[in-house]
């Protein structure tokens, strides 16, 4: 529905643009997105690149009805009035109702090294001789010579992760005495903090496609879609049209490009989900595991991609092999024309292939659980782990699992998965092998995952998972000051904020749930605001972790962005972990529902949701950046998402007076 | 309803529910519990409340080459090889030796976003599959069935949080579901046996909450 509105939007612009009759060519859409094009406007710009940055331009065009063609080879794209040199490849649109006679007018991998603000024009000719002329603008970002350059960037996104997640992290791990913090997190000490606005190029609400690809392109893209802007070739059964939209080059494929860095995504989640893929991928929908995780490999000369951490076995292994996911329907073929543009292989409709051999007879090296990751050869120069077959388990399983207080990563059968903060030094190991230096995204998943199931305790554990990854890099960067470290999120998950503590012992609350009487017994009486929430005191085990979560007088958690739920406040149970579950020790383990209006139901206290979901949803709040290193004091102040792109650039290639 | 089934399984210990997850229209038969015991690997009979006579079975998808047998108990977590090697899974014997017959498995329906059709998945522990937002990514165990309704029953599937036991036609080998899902192990489920007196859920107290509706 949206894309319908903006497409409106545009072809209302494109027929004020043309100078001709009513029964002229309409341009419906211009490639990079303006504002200029869609309304009229000059501001604020939309699209924005580094210099020398690769991107393709391409516009939709229709001819009237009385003359259902265009010229051919009329199509012309200039920019600042100027003809942009390249070959104009056209095709039609797919999935959607156009105009006989629409035709998609592509050239691939522009740049443009002027830094300022430019116009990009299209014009076409239909065969009767009536032409059509529609304007946009873009900008190109000056770099500026001014100091060491960050030889090594690290991108650490706790995916989901708002401002409440990262304090109520610090609360459990570390305490509060008489209105201080007993200790700081790792992202708190880090010397330059920021706030970042999320939004996407078609929502106040961003999903971690858009949320990711700001980081990795400086650009804003439509929900679900990686390092590619929209296109009229979307839908339908044919995958290929998922692979074929405008390109924009990546943060990895321009440091490779230009300075031969080495790159490296380490996830939490599936390694071929939206965040790790926004930094190694282009593609309309993040579903399509096949194609992302083949381009993982075939692209890697352009990518440098050269670490592979997280979950995600199921896309690697051939498809008649148990546990495989792959499929035709969510593989990819580039056109011709763009791989031959971008200098990538064109890629293949080859689910039966083997991809794990493929990425070992590359010279990969692979661990498939934490054992295999910590021993690794110390030459190791390119590393792929795969220690489930799709997400990884939360902090809160893995650590009980180690701890022989859970089954649950046993269940799962992978009970020997590696830590973020391992998987991180892992990476870092290998890449700073590179004497060019090197990107790495860290991602720490499940803070979102676990927020949207409005699971407090798990996302908690999590944010804390993601800090011990935070700390990793932050002391790299100590003893190797050419880096820069950001610790971000991509968007804030589920309206989260603490809203005070219990102020009854666990004991008093299971008896007051036992009680079933709702909120005259759960929350009466046990939600203590103000000065009734005191200080919540966990006590922290030698693995970094809390001994139990179920403590008295517990912190308590709110969600704005939720679903109908019930709620009692204890962590939600495993049976091992749990007394109150009749079915301890027998065989499934877990007697837990899975919704949250399944969940926490004896007590009787029932939230009502805002929003008409099973689960929570991601919010439009703005999100903390913290920074370290080579270039960090850039990172201060209200910045847009796409911002965080062209500081983190400034130092890699124009460097920073200063640390 | 389901307030008040997992309420009693404090008392209930080791009461299990059994039923399908089957609805005609929108009443829901699914999560009914009984006080009978779990089968047991080998049993031969079928287990009560869950095993439709064999002429009412169908096989919308892959016709079963056998007559029918008793249903063979079948573990999630036996339907592999352990522990799960450095690449792909591995069918365990069990698992193989029972391609093509009846079963019965226990287990819990994923949660999923989008319409459940004629299908669902079963697997060990509650999960939320958050397809249409996570697309492909999820957090199943390795350990899911895929399992289909048949096809000419006029019924449709609701999620259902209560552990479920189920019986049908067990399917092995790879193949590329309508909505870009692969599966490998699929059951074909028998309608469902219509609810007994038996069955039926303990009666609420009085000053019971009111159910949570299906979401």
């Amino acid at each position: 529905m949206v894309l319908h509105a903006r497409n409106a939007l545009a072809l209302a612009a494109g027929v004020l643009a043309s100078a001709a009759a009513s029964a002229a060519p309409t341009v419906t859409r211009l490639i990079p997105p303006s504002e200029l094009f869609s309304t009229g406007n000059t501001d604020p710009i939309i699209a924005r690149f580094l210099p020398g940055q690769r991107f393709d331009l391409q516009a939709t065009i229709s001819p009237d009805s009385g003359s259902p063609l265009l010229v051919p080879g009329s199509i012309q794209f200039l920019v600042d009035g100027s003809p942009v040199a390249g070959t104009v490849t056209t095709k039609s649109p797919a999935g959607g109702t156009y105009p006989t006679g629409t035709t998609i007018g592509t050239l691939r991998a522009y740049s443009n090294g002027i830094p300022g603000r430019h116009t990009l024009s299209v014009t076409a000719q239909q065969a009767d001789g009536q032409t059509v002329t529609a304007t946009g603008n873009f900008e190109i970002v000056p770099i500026v010579q001014q100091g060491r350059r960050a030889k090594n960037i690290i991108v650490c996104i706790g995916d989901g992760m708002g401002i409440a997640h990262r304090t109520a992290a610090r609360i459990m791990k570390q305490g509060v005495a008489q209105g201080k913090a007993k200790g700081l997190l790792a992202m708190d000490r880090m010397p330059y903090t920021g706030i970042v606005i999320t939004h996407s190029l078609n929502s106040i609400v961003t999903d971690s496609a858009p949320g990711a690809c700001c980081y990795s392109t400086g650009n804003k893209f439509v929900n679900n879609q990686l390092g590619v802007f929209p296109d009229d070739t979307t839908g339908g059964s044919n995958a290929n049209n998922d692979f074929d939209n405008p390109r924009v080059e990546l943060v990895t494929e321009y440091l490779y490009r230009t300075f031969g860095k080495t790159s490296g995504i380490v996830t939490t989640a599936d390694v071929f989900d939206a965040t790790p893929a926004a930094f190694a991928s282009h593609t309309a929908k993040r579903g399509d595991g096949t194609g992302i995780c083949d381009a993982y490999l075939d692209e890697s000369g352009s990518t440098g991609l050269s670490v592979i951490l997280g979950g995600g076995r199921k896309w690697f292994l051939p498809s008649g092999t148990l546990g495989s996911a792959r499929g035709a329907s969510t593989d990819y073929v580039l056109p011709a024309e763009l791989a031959s543009a971008w200098g990538v292989p064109a890629g293949a409709i080859d689910p039966a292939r083997n991809l794990l051999g493929d990425f070992q007879s590359s010279g990969w090296t692979y661990a498939a659980d934490r054992t295999a990751l910590n021993s690794i050869p110390s030459n190791t120069s390119k590393l792929l782990g795969l220690f489930t077959y799709s997400n990884m388990n939360v902090a809160l399983d893995k650590i009980n699992g180690r701890r022989g207080t859970s089954t649950v990563v046993n269940d799962y059968t992978f009970p020997n998965q590696p830590m973020l903060s391992e998987m991180t030094t892992a990476a870092i190991n290998v890449l700073n092998r590179n004497p060019a230096g090197f990107f790495l995204m860290v991602e720490g998943a499940s803070i979102d995952k676990q927020a949207h199931n409005m699971d407090s305790e798990r996302w908690i554990l999590d944010t804390i998972e993601f800090d011990d990854a935070v700390a990793v890099c932050n002391q790299f960067a100590q003893a190797n000051p050419d880096t820069l470290v950001i610790v971000t999120a991509d968007h804030e998950c589920a309206g989260i904020n603490i809203i005070g503590a219990s102020t009854v012992t666990d004991a008093a609350l299971q008896a007051r749930i036992a009680l079933g009487q709702g909120a005259a017994q759960v929350r009466n009486g046990v939600v203590g605001t103000y000065d009734a929430a005191g200080f919540p005191n966990y006590t922290i085990a030698a693995d970094g972790y809390p001994t139990t979560t179920d403590i008295d007088r517990r912190m308590l958690i709110g969600y704005a962005a939720n679903a109908d739920r019930y709620e009692d406040w204890r962590t939600n149970p495993l049976p091992l972990q749990d007394s109150q579950q009749p079915l301890v020790g027998s065989a499934p383990l877990n007697t837990y529902p899975a919704l949250p209006i399944n969940r926490d139901t004896a007590g009787n206290f029932l939230v009502t949701g805002q929003i008409a979901d099973t689960i929570a949803a991601h919010t439009a709040s703005d999100i903390p950046c913290s920074a370290f290193g080579r270039g960090s004091p850039q990172f201060t102040g209200v910045m847009d998402n796409t911002d965080i792109y062209f500081k983190m650039m400034q130092a890699a290639l124009g460097g920073w007076a200063g640390r | 309803m389901f307030t008040r089934c997992f309420r009693s399984q404090r008392i209930m210990v080791p009461r299990l529910p059994a039923a399908l997850a089957i609805v005609i229209g929108t009443s829901a038969l699914a999560g009914s519990p009984t006080s009978e015991k779990p089968p047991t690997a080998g049993d031969a009979s079928p287990a009560a409340g869950t095993v439709a006579p064999p002429a009412a079975q169908a096989e919308p998808i892959e016709p079963s080459p056998e007559p029918l047998q008793g249903p063979v108990a079948l573990d999630l977590l036996d339907l592999f090889v352990h522990p799960i090697g450095p690449e792909g899974m591995e069918f365990s014997e069990k698992t193989r030796s029972l391609d093509g017959k009846r079963v019965v498995v226990e287990g819990y329906m994923v949660r999923q976003e989008l319409p459940y059709g004629k299908r669902f998945l079963l697997t060990t522990r509650p999960v939320i599959l958050e397809e249409d937002e996570m697309g492909p990514g999820d957090d199943l165990p390795p350990q899911t069935i895929f399992c289909f309704l048949p096809d000419n029953l006029a019924m449709t599937v609701v999620y259902t949080p209560a552990r479920l036991r189920l019986t049908g036609t067990l399917r092995l080998g790879h193949r590329e579901e309508p909505d870009n899902m692969v599966s490998f192990v699929r059951l074909l489920l028998e309608p469902p046996e219509k609810p007994s007196p038996d069955s039926t859920p303990d009666a609420a107290p009085a000053d019971a909450p009111a159910p949570p509706g299906q979401p």
